[in-house]
């Protein structure tokens, strides 16, 4: 567990201008609205909206080229070459990203907390609405790093792009077993909705569904990798 | 007899293209044990299969047929690499400062503190990098670098060192240095499995030398006895005014009085009593030593490539 962590936050310090990025957009985007004129609360939702989706796919699709990027650049060889298995070394990619989705939602609730104490809006949902944000970055990144363990990067994008796509699709045709089978489309429905609103509601079913699927990922992921070789280039 | 510390049963490995399903054989039943308190040195030319073997042995390819051990587990084993240092190539690590990666990898090797930063602080004054030790890798050459990767493969106090070029880009002192270490290592009774193309480097270490080409092993033995000559022997003679030198001899040189000559080793009785026959005094008769170079050139196609096709 020592060195998934160790490796998580060495990723993160990689990646550090990514998180940086998502640490300061919602201030940004909050305090770009909070200068304007005559706010309602309904542009604070849609802002919340459209910050989420944006991180969501970018936090998400951070773990595409993440096993590539390693084993391009040579990376992996140091650290398989130490007491780490390959489960542990993908296991850190997902903290390492779960680290970056955390610090991002930190953000966007805090921003919007500061910047809509003038309106008082219900922020009762808020947490859920994040936290839903957080597992929705968490399967996409989860999905990716599955599909990039045995799949090259291009093919890893448009896999994970057509597992998300295929979970849209579903909001079409949404049943039961649906929404059991692709939590993330109930998810994904609720961000569509207004997070500000008291009506807004979602249930702790799709999101312990996500997590579940989440670790059916990585250990899938885990699995695939084992048969991996790292390193295919001629001395 | 002690366990091998590392060991290579018959193992092979082939790539193979996932388009055109062409198949490039990378080793051939390649075959090896290194054992303890030894500095065995693994030479061959580029592209001869040395960087997958060792690959193989620590896990990062899987070999496509064959077994083996590293530490006594098979290969791929976590526990195993634990107690293993290793440098790749090409080194290449995160953009960390140098004491934060030594810390990095010790503490992935389970190499808790206080003792890691002890470890840490020693290895950065050895390598000579106590006084950029915190500062970003990034800005380091390449010679910085592989210092670097020495110290991250010592921050364990492994029982096996595996170097795959380990001083390509040192200067002559930090090789010195280098030298020290390996040589400490086996002192302790632990083993080095050193690849590297510059042979001087190997011939003055290694116990063991194992050359090999195009994924098999062409030569393997004990250095001293591998750089003695079966094929040729050096005769030595004084007073051989009268002494004509036979027209098989080679490298013929004269001075202070003394000939010097190599001839084959089953001409030698003949040559001898024609010395003595001529009045010379026979001063010695040694086997010729070679040096690793000569012998890589001799076992390896490099020798063809160095002098060009015949005609």
């Amino acid at each position: 567990m020592t060195s998934v962590l160790l490796l998580a936050i060495a990723f993160v310090r990689h990646n550090l201008w990514i998180l940086i990025m998502l640490l300061l957009w919602p201030w940004l985007f909050s305090g770009a609205l909070s200068f304007e004129g005559e706010t309602q609360i309904s542009d604070y939702a849609a802002n919340l909206q459209q910050e989420s989706f944006y991180g969501i796919l970018i936090i998400g699709f951070m773990a595409t080229a993440a096993l590539n990027n390693e084993q391009k650049s040579r990376r992996i060889i140091a650290v398989l070459s130490k007491a780490v298995s390959r489960g542990e070394y993908l296991a850190s990619f997902l903290l390492g990203v779960f680290l970056v989705a955390l610090g991002f939602t930190l953000s966007v609730a805090i921003a919007t907390w500061i910047a809509t104490l003038r309106i008082h809006p219900s922020l009762v949902h808020l947490p859920v609405f994040l936290l839903a944000v957080l597992i929705s970055a968490l399967w996409i990144a989860s999905l990716s790093l599955m599909f990039s363990t045995f799949l090259p990067p291009l093919l890893t994008t448009i896999c994970t792009g057509l597992g998300v796509a295929l979970t849209l699709l579903g909001l079409h045709s949404l049943n039961p077993a649906w929404a059991l089978l692709a939590p993330t489309s109930s998810i994904f429905l609720a961000l569509a909705a207004d997070p500000l609103s008291s009506s807004w509601r979602l249930g702790w079913l799709p999101l312990t569904t996500a997590m579940i699927e989440i670790l059916v990922f990585l250990a899938i992921g885990a699995w695939s990798f084992q048969y991996r070789d790292l390193t295919r280039a001629l001395e | 007899m002690a366990q091998p510390v590392l060991q290579y049963e018959s193992v092979s490995k082939i790539y193979r293209s996932l388009l055109t399903r062409r198949k490039h054989t990378a080793l051939q039943d390649f075959t090896l044990a290194v054992f303890p308190g030894k500095i065995v040195g693994f030479l061959g030319p580029n592209g001869a299969g040395k960087t997958t073997a060792i690959h193989i042995a620590l896990g990062l390819n899987r070999p496509s047929s064959g077994r083996g051990s590293l530490l006594g587990k098979p290969f791929g084993d976590v526990g195993s690499r634990r107690r293993v240092g290793f440098l790749a190539e090409n080194v290449a690590f995160y953009h960390l400062s140098a004491k934060e990666l030594l810390h990095l990898y010790g503490a992935l090797n389970a190499v808790r503190e206080p003792a890691l930063s002890h470890v840490v602080r020693q290895l950065l004054n050895k390598f000579d990098i106590a006084d950029v030790g915190d500062r970003s890798i990034a800005k380091f050459s390449r010679g910085m670098l592989q210092r670097v990767g020495l110290a991250q493969a010592l921050v364990n106090d492994p029982d096996l060192l595996i170097l795959d070029e380990p001083t390509s880009a040192l200067d002559p002192a930090s090789r010195l240095t280098v030298r020290s270490v390996l040589l400490r290592t086996r002192e302790a009774g632990k083993s080095v499995f050193l690849s590297s193309h510059l042979l001087s480097e190997l011939e003055m270490v290694c116990d063991r030398i194992i050359v090999l080409n195009r994924g098999r092993v062409v030569l393997e033995g004990r250095t001293r006895e591998l750089l003695e000559s079966h094929e040729q022997c050096e005769v030595v003679l004084r007073q051989a005014r009268n002494f004509a030198v036979p027209p098989s001899a080679k490298d013929v040189t004269s001075n202070n009085g003394e000939l010097r000559f190599n001839v084959p080793r089953q001409t030698q009785r003949e040559v001898i009593e024609a010395a003595w026959s001529a009045g010379a005094e026979l001063v010695s008769v040694n086997s010729v030593r070679r040096t690793l170079e000569e012998l890589f050139l001799e076992t390896t196609d490099e020798n063809v490539r160095h002098q060009g096709p015949k005609a």
